[in-house]
């Protein structure tokens, strides 16, 4: 075997202009795969995590709710939460289980108003699993004490406050009397995407007195160990007892409202570029091998007679292959991995004018995801391409009959 | 020349698969190119032609402090004197239509629920003569809705998205709340008209529009406006630039004009940037394209030595023999770029004509719920250009080798 | 009869690795018009680079080629690209017709680099020659559907089109059976006489050597006989 791998090796250096070619088109292609997987790795971590701090790895609330959802109707929430609560909690994977209530209002300050959509979360227990505690610019996270408020940047900067200050909220509660009242800002966070910024958190104990909601939040969210389980664990929810009895949406991180079609269509546009890339690299490929099969007729006659198997004359292509695959793979990885470290420590910005002007909560700086399993994933399709592209000049190679093909000029 | 293309056409014919594989780089790249234009450029266009007939003018005169704050709609920083703007500009500009907007954040309120909304206070005359609202109302009498609204007391028009979420149909009741310009609290009712599906979501899913005597009623705003919208006569070709000079000669120092590109400068700078994204894909894929090329016409270059060498010995000049090979390549881009129109024809056509839906885009903005493909038999003309240029380049290097053999030596090798 | 070509004091080498190998000392000859020469003599004597010379497609380190009266020193590629097409024939051991072209398109060739655009006489030239070599029937088919005789006789065709002076044969009976050898030196000799054409071989074969009017004897680079018949 180890001398068809060196047979294979010295073919390569046959004709060079073509082998370098053939390499120079899995390079790019390789480099190309794992620069946009991670950058589209990076985008799509923003996203999943703004719609993580929205609604957790995975949102329960009443079908009822769903219907109304973009009024964020109070009376629509669940009965007997704490039960549900406790019951996920114990499912293996769920590493936190929260009640959320999400309302508009509208904050005065003077004679500055800006109306927002803010979030009531659980301060203590969600402390560690949504980490809004790392993106606040100026003050702090809640300290406890009660009527806190932590404002986006973009809400501050409308209303002209600082930490520190009070501002009035005004909405309404759940019989829809004028409710609110006098909020002080603990902190100020930027999540560096225009719509995150324009949203507020306050206390959910806070939110139950004003609103009047009898402690019923209107949804719960799910943290797992890894969102990549998330969809056997929502199947596991429906068969819940308390969820399938009762009228209840489940929807994971990837279905629910902006983040399902913004998924929909980066899942569709980004691979079919991929799968451009790697059917061109593909056909280079055997482009190459068939010719190396065609010209090579009558050494591979020579072979067979002198008693090479047919098996491993079909070996020897793709091996040759192979080795534009690895070759390959190799040199387009270590071409890609500079910019792509480069930049996931300095992070890609890409200016906050252009972001802001997106169609969907991009962060402002890009920070590419990368992964040792991404380039090896990449690698291995690098691989696999030539292996592909190896095997029907190979093939065609193994059913080539000694005598003839000797006899070939 | 043509017994060199005959030629050339033979030597492409000669190793069917093999150039059939390259020829197949160059459809791949050909047809990413024509799609991903279609594509692109569909949802820009779609967007921009959205925003053009709801709500983005050829041009707007704001309050020069209010055009940063713009989308924001604060009841700030208004324009006092509309009438005597648009008067001016009436008796200064030939075939002008003009109306003026006022435009500021409200909240539906449904039993103890509400829900955001955008208030649009329009003059329902003049503006359906710059912008085109008439004709996305959802009903077969557009025109007798559209006068409903105009000439009825308290009536609004609100879009498809936003009525569904609040369970309200024609005839509704519908209560908007809304903080005034005196930061006073007010709330009015008012019954639905008709239902607008304009495409562009910030109508469609966001927004009511009143009568801008309402509206002014509403925000106790005095009659000030937003904005002032121009645009000329149907019949009259519109450059925006020169509209607004026009304008800006018209005009006092508290007011500016902007065009359109002004107005949706964020959005364009993003499509901007998404172009050059996608430009640099298309690069790369011609990239690979090229080397597939290049890889086939060195091949043919080796195996055709002694062929290049006997032309050259009954006379062939080198550079005939360069254009030999690059004819090859030609055909081989050509047809490349021949079979990508193909097999991109029935998407184009599809997305086109029938459109693709974005489900909900209730957040979404700036993207239209619809979009539809934006084809320009000018890209074919790209893709040619695009795949005679990879093929050229491909063939390029092998050619001059191929003229580089020394032919004595080649002609006597066995 | 007058002189086509000469060879004035022509030195030529060959470098392999740096190393020089000389082919052709000093070589002195004159080719007269409507001749048939034949070079003679072992592989390695410089047969071949004498072709080569003579046909333009190589030159030499020092001396004088003069080619029906142009001194071929320092002409462009290009220019030697014409000189061949328009004075000179080559017909090629393996016989080297372009393979996806016909018969027909084969000996068309030189007419279409000489930009010789009527049709009409493009047609008239390559019939004729066509018939007078005997596969006018042939026409039509690939040099893969012929037998090597029949290509050999495109060949000559091909070389002989543009009735150019000089027609330089590298062994060209080298790859054919001795029938149609034979039948291929009869056609030369038919278009040595028909056309007036001069014709130069280099060659091994003892029957070229026996039919040729004259005979150049080369051994080690240098010429050490030359007889006519």
């Amino acid at each position: 075997m180890n001398y068809l791998i060196g047979y294979s090796l010295k073919n390569l250096t046959r004709n060079r202009g073509r082998s370098f070619l053939t390499l120079f088109a899995v390079i790019i292609t390789v480099a190309i795969l794992i620069i946009g997987n991670s950058y589209f790795g990076g985008v799509t971590k923003d996203i999943v995590s703004f719609a993580t701090r929205e609604s957790g790895h995975i949102l329960i609330q009443t079908k009822e709710f769903t219907k109304k959802e973009r009024m964020f109707p109070l009376d629509k929430g669940i009965a007997d939460s704490d039960i549900l609560v406790s019951k996920i909690s114990e499912i293996k994977g769920v590493e936190g289980v929260f009640k959320r209530i999400t309302f508009g209002g509208m904050f005065m300050k003077g004679d500055e108003t800006f109306p927002a959509v803010g979030n009531a979360i659980d301060p203590v227990a969600e402390r560690d699993f949504i980490k809004i505690e790392n993106n606040i610019v100026s003050g702090s996270y809640f300290t406890g004490m009660p009527k806190e408020i932590l404002l986006g940047v973009e809400i501050a900067k409308n209303l002209k406050c600082k930490q520190g200050d009070t501002v009035m909220l005004l909405t309404r509660d759940s019989y829809g009397s004028f409710a609110g009242g006098k909020l002080k800002v603990a902190g100020i966070f930027d999540f560096n995407t225009l719509q995150a910024n324009r949203t507020f958190y306050i206390s959910i104990d806070d939110a139950f007195r004003i609103l009047k909601v009898d402690k019923m939040p209107q949804k719960i969210i799910i943290v797992t160990n890894n969102i990549d389980h998330v969809k056997s664990l929502k199947n596991k929810l429906l068969k819940m007892y308390e969820i399938n009895q009762s009228e209840f949406d489940v929807f994971t991180v990837y279905e629910h409202g902006i983040m399902q079609s913004i998924f929909k269509i980066l899942n569709f546009i980004f691979p079919m570029v991929m799968v451009f890339f790697v059917l061109i690299a593909l056909m280079t490929i055997s482009n190459t091998m068939m010719m190396s099969v065609l010209e090579r007729t009558s050494e591979i006659g020579l072979l067979q007679s002198l008693g090479m198997k047919p098996f491993k004359v079909g070996i020897l292509f793709v091996l040759e292959s192979m080795t534009y695959g690895v070759i390959g793979s190799l040199i387009g990885g270590l071409i890609a991995l500079p910019p792509v470290l480069y930049f996931k420590t300095k992070g890609l910005s890409l200016g906050r004018t252009i972001t802001d002007g997106m169609p969907m909560p991009i962060k402002n700086v890009i920070y590419p995801n990368i992964s040792v399993q991404l380039v090896l994933t990449m690698m291995f399709i690098g691989i696999s391409i030539a292996l592909i592209a190896g095997s029907l000049p190979a093939l065609r190679a193994v059913m080539l009959k000694p005598a003839e093909a000797i006899r070939e000029k | 020349m043509k017994g060199l293309i005959t030629l050339s056409f033979r030597n492409v014919l000669r190793h069917k698969k093999r150039s059939l594989l390259t020829i197949l780089s160059v459809t791949i790249g050909i047809f990413a190119l024509v799609m991903s234009s279609t594509m692109i450029n569909g949802i820009d266009e779609t967007t921009i032609r959205n925003y053009r007939k709801t709500m983005t003018a050829p041009v707007k005169i704001f309050n020069t402090d209010y055009f940063n704050e713009r989308n924001n709609l604060p009841l700030e920083n208004l324009i006092s004197d509309p009438d005597q703007i648009i008067t001016t500009l009436k008796s200064k500009i030939n075939h002008v239509e003009i109306t003026k907007r006022l435009n500021f954040r409200g909240r539906i309120i449904v039993d103890i629920n509400e829900v955001i909304c955008n208030v649009i206070g329009i003059d329902p005359a003049s503006d359906n003569r710059v912008f085109n609202l008439k004709n996305d109302i959802l009903d077969e009498n557009k025109g007798t809705v559209y006068d409903n609204f105009s000439n009825g007391e308290n009536q609004c028009l609100i879009g498809h998205d936003l009525a569904r979420i609040i369970d309200g149909a024609i005839g509704d009741e519908i209560i908007v709340y809304t903080r005034t310009v005196n930061n006073a609290h007010n709330a009015v009712s008012y019954y639905i008209a008709g239902i607008l599906n304009t495409g562009n979501p910030e109508i469609d899913s966001f927004s009511v529009v009143l009568k801008f005597a309402d509206a002014s009623i509403l925000a106790d705003s005095s009659g000030y406006a937003s904005e002032i919208d121009l645009s000329l006569n149907g019949n009259y070709k519109i450059n925006s630039e020169l509209l607004k000079n026009d304008v800006i000669h018209n005009i006092n120092g508290t007011v500016s004009a902007y065009t359109w590109k002004e107005q949706l400068k964020e959005l364009l700078t993003f499509f901007a940037m998404r172009k050059v994204a996608q430009k640099l894909i298309i690069v790369f894929l011609l990239i690979l394209a090229v080397t597939g090329v290049t890889n086939t016409m060195l091949m043919a270059v080796f195996e055709r030595t002694k062929e290049i060498s006997t032309l050259s010995a009954i006379g062939m000049k080198n550079h005939r023999i360069i254009e030999m090979f690059i004819y090859e390549g030609i055909i081989i881009g050509i047809t490349g770029a021949l079979f990508a129109f193909i097999i991109s024809t029935p998407p184009i056509l599809y997305i086109c004509i029938q459109g693709i839906s974005l489900v909900n885009s209730d957040l979404t903005q700036n993207m239209p719920s619809k979009i539809y493909g934006y084809f320009d038999f000018s890209y074919y003309f790209y893709a040619v250009i695009a795949a005679v240029f990879a093929a050229v380049t491909g063939t390029l290097y092998p050619a001059l080798r191929a003229v580089r053999l020394n032919i004595a030596q080649v002609l006597r090798s066995k | 009869m007058g002189i086509i070509a000469g060879f004035k004091n022509i030195t030529k080498s060959y470098h392999i690795n740096e190393i020089r190998i000389p082919v052709l000392e000093n070589v002195n000859f004159q080719l007269d018009s409507e001749d048939m020469i034949a070079f003679v003599g072992p592989s390695g004597s410089g047969k071949t680079t004498i072709l080569n010379l003579l046909g333009c497609l190589d030159t030499p380190d020092d001396g004088e080629i003069i080619l029906d009266k142009i001194d071929i020193y320092g002409l462009s590629k290009n220019r030697l690209a014409e000189i061949r097409n328009e004075k000179l024939g080559f017909i090629f051991q393996s016989f080297n017709l372009i393979p996806v072209l016909t018969a027909y398109e084969n000996v068309e060739f030189p007419l279409l680099l000489e930009n010789i655009s009527d049709k009409q006489t493009r047609k008239d030239m390559v019939m004729e020659i066509l018939d007078k070599v005997g596969i006018k029937e042939l026409a039509g088919r690939l040099p893969s559907h012929m037998s090597g005789g029949q290509q050999q006789r495109v060949a000559i065709a091909r070389a002989l089109v543009k009735k150019p002076v000089l027609v330089l044969a590298d062994e060209p009976t080298a790859n054919l059976d001795s029938k149609s050898a034979g039948e291929t030196l009869d056609l030369m000799r038919k278009m040595n006489e028909d056309l007036k054409t001069s014709f130069v071989f280099s060659t091994h074969d003892s029957k070229i050597m026996n039919f040729a009017k004259r005979l150049i004897t080369l051994q080690d680079g240098s010429i050490v006989k030359d007889e006519r018949k």
